[in-house]
């Protein structure tokens, strides 16, 4: 019983930053892809899934608004004929972040694949 | 300007990961930057042609180097064989002008009509293309059950789908501009001679020489990139139309029956709503049939497709939410199968609902909207077996393959089954009047020895483990000649290619027509250039001096 005290005392906090880690990182995301378009192609298949023969552009930054800046736009530069998918990926602690700047401060994950020049 | 970037020392692999394979040389093409203030169609002739010359300048690279690499084009990377792979290789996919036609453009003695023929450039793919005609109310003819194949792949691999009246892919091409070398005279305009469809005016805008000839049109069809760089298409296109598809079971006595003779005036199995006034049951766009080889008792699915006249009042058949599961998964259930290759059919009753359409769903929709996008699922590697039997010889070959899977197996695939009218194509595989293609999708796997895997052999026990993919491409390949069942197979899918003489059996003397049009088209060394393993290994990379009777080089 002693032991058993000691033991879950000891691995108390391992176990918190475990649970910690688990859940603050775990994450879900949103894609919204183009019936109609056609995405730009890899030239050499790789990655898995979706984004296999897709060439996949990556956002990951973080933005600061000041206090009198309610919201942003991410400007992309590299898609001229428009956007095939879009994935937006926000974890629990991202979430927690914007909550606890009251939305200052915003981690973006965003995967997007281009139209082709069609 | 047309700009190519160079790769060198790379690995190429196709999206179901039949790969990787070394290349020496990669090369990107993109096409010169548009020109606003132009006319569209001259702005797209300058951009093709500029293309035209960047690529023979790959070319003549390629020959002026002494280690004479061999070249070859490839879009999408969706075929699972290695008829794309080579020394040098060549990514197409961004070129994709579309030039359009003008009516002076067509041949004086032409029976098509200028608003049905589209030129596009290798590297549009079939959903590109669909889009392109919608834009005029025209649609492709057929595709393949899905949309994401440049043309010029699909095309030259004979990429089907099931409609019982249009044919494969390379049925609606009406003319070829070919590259096949870097000289001015190797631009070259196929046709055919008995039916032309543009005038040699239009070909001299694409600074090509044009050749008439239906045998070297017909063997240039399905060439397999072997005839040179397929630079551009002339397709014949038809009017709009839909389609309305219902995926139903049906009694494997009716589906058999069906797929011998495919009279569905007569057949048991019917769709309401699709029936003439007499109550019999019309002919379908498209009949396709899934079967499960490892549950004989339960009944087949069958998608079955009507042609309907268009209009604009119909929901759109593509989902707006699409579920896919965990990218790991197929690859799990693949190192599953290799330890407990048993279990296949316990997994596949399980997964049933993944691996076939749901049953008893009515869509509508164009061509393009009911063969919508593919999207590659998990992290595993697939493979994909397709052969071609004459459609009298359907059920034997069906059953042929059910048996096969049971007793060599279990294999971790599935079981569709499709028909297409002949080609003209001379290596087209769906060759036969009308031909049935029995196909196989799954999940690649590698045999593992088990302790667990036994089975009772004579007076004793030996240990039984899971045939190897090659072995079990070889036991159909070997299944088939011994049944005397005639057949053909897929080229751009997985097969035990280098079975000897298989290229022979399947084709007879279309092979040798192919190799001697191919001969005569190329040169000793362009003939070589646009060779690779997969023609060496299959017997149809070898070149004879041409005859005095086919003038073409």
């Amino acid at each position: 019983m002693k032991t058993n005290a000691i033991f879950s005392v000891k691995l108390r906090p391992v176990v918190l930053a475990l649970l910690l880690a688990v859940t603050l990182s775990s994450c879900y995301s949103v894609r919204i892809v183009s019936r109609d378009g056609e995405p730009e192609k890899k030239a050499v298949s790789s990655d898995a899934g979706f984004y296999r023969d897709k060439v996949a552009h990556r956002q990951d930054t973080t933005i600061t608004l000041n206090p009198i800046q309610s919201d942003f736009s991410l400007v992309d530069p590299v898609c001229p004929y428009g956007f095939y998918s879009v994935e937006y990926r926000v974890s629990l602690g991202q979430a927690l972040l914007n909550m606890i700047t009251f939305g200052k401060v915003k981690k973006v994950k965003i995967i997007y694949v281009c139209n082709k020049d069609c | 300007m047309a700009t190519t970037t160079e790769e060198k020392k790379v690995s190429y692999d196709t999206i179901h990961r039949n790969g990787p394979w070394p290349v020496e040389v990669l090369y990107r093409t993109r096409l010169a930057s548009r020109n606003a203030s132009a006319d569209t169609r001259s702005d797209a002739l300058r951009r093709y042609n500029d293309a035209g010359e960047e690529i023979q300048r790959l070319l003549q690279a390629c020959l002026d180097d002494p280690k004479k690499p061999r070249f070859r084009a490839y879009g999408s990377s969706w075929s699972l064989s290695k008829v794309v792979h080579s020394d040098r290789m060549h990514f197409n996919a961004p070129m994709n002008v579309k030039i359009p036609l003008e009516t002076d453009d067509l041949h004086s003695n032409t029976r098509y009509q200028h608003e049905n023929l589209f030129f596009f450039q290798c590297g549009n793919t079939v959903k590109e293309i669909s889009r392109q005609l919608k834009k005029t109310g025209k649609s492709l003819k057929m595709s393949g059950a899905s949309n994401g194949q440049t043309i010029a792949g699909a095309v030259s691999t004979g990429v089907h789908g099931s409609a019982l009246k249009a044919g494969s892919i390379q049925d609606c091409v009406v003319g070829i501009q070919l590259i096949i070398g870097p000289k001015p005279e190797d631009r070259v305009y196929l046709e055919n001679a008995s039916d032309p469809a543009l005038s040699d005016g239009f070909a001299q805008q694409l600074h090509c020489r044009v050749i008439r000839n239906d045998g070297l049109f017909q063997a240039a069809l399905v060439s397999m990139g072997g005839f040179g760089f397929i630079a551009g298409l002339v397709i014949e296109a038809e009017d709009q139309f839909l389609l309305k598809r219902y995926t139903k079971h049906i009694k494997p006595k009716d589906a058999l029956k069906l797929a011998q003779t495919l009279d569905f005036k007569n057949s048991a199995f019917t769709i309401d709503g699709e029936k003439h006034p007499d109550g019999s049951g019309k002919t379908p766009y498209h009949y396709k049939l899934y079967i499960n080889p490892y549950n004989q008792k339960e009944d087949y699915l069958t998608e079955i497709i009507y042609r309907h006249p268009y209009r604009t009042n119909y929901p759109k058949p593509q989902p707006l939410v699409e579920k896919f599961i965990y990218t790991d998964m197929p690859g799990w259930i693949a190192k599953l199968v290799t330890v407990d290759f048993k279990r296949i059919p316990k997994l596949m009753k399980l997964m049933q609902g993944t691996l076939f359409p749901k049953v008893d769903q009515v869509t509508e929709g164009t061509l393009g909207e009911i063969f919508w996008d593919t999207t590659i699922k998990g992290n595993s590697a697939g493979f994909a077996w397709a052969f071609g039997v004459d459609q009298s010889n359907a059920t034997k070959a069906i059953q042929l393959f059910i048996e096969l899977a049971n007793q060599k197996g279990p294999v971790p695939g599935a079981i569709g089954v499709r028909f297409i009218p002949a080609t003209q194509a001379t290596l087209g595989f769906t060759k036969f009047p009308m031909t049935c293609i029995v196909e196989m999708d799954g999940l690649q796997w590698q045999p593992m020895r088990v302790p667990w895997g036994k089975r009772k052999s004579g007076l004793g026990w030996r240990k039984r483990q899971m045939p190897s993919m090659k072995a079990f491409e070889k036991e159909i390949v070997k299944g088939l000649q011994k049944a005397g069942i005639p057949f053909t197979w897929h080229w751009g899918k997985n097969c035990a290619w280098e079975h000897p003489g298989l290229v022979k059996h399947m084709f007879g003397e279309r092979m040798e027509e192919w190799m001697r049009y191919r001969s005569a088209l190329l040169r000793p060394e362009t003939a070589h250039l646009f060779s690779n393993d997969f023609m060496d290994i299959t017997g149809l990379s070898a070149y004879t001096p041409p005859d005095s009777e086919m003038p073409f080089s």
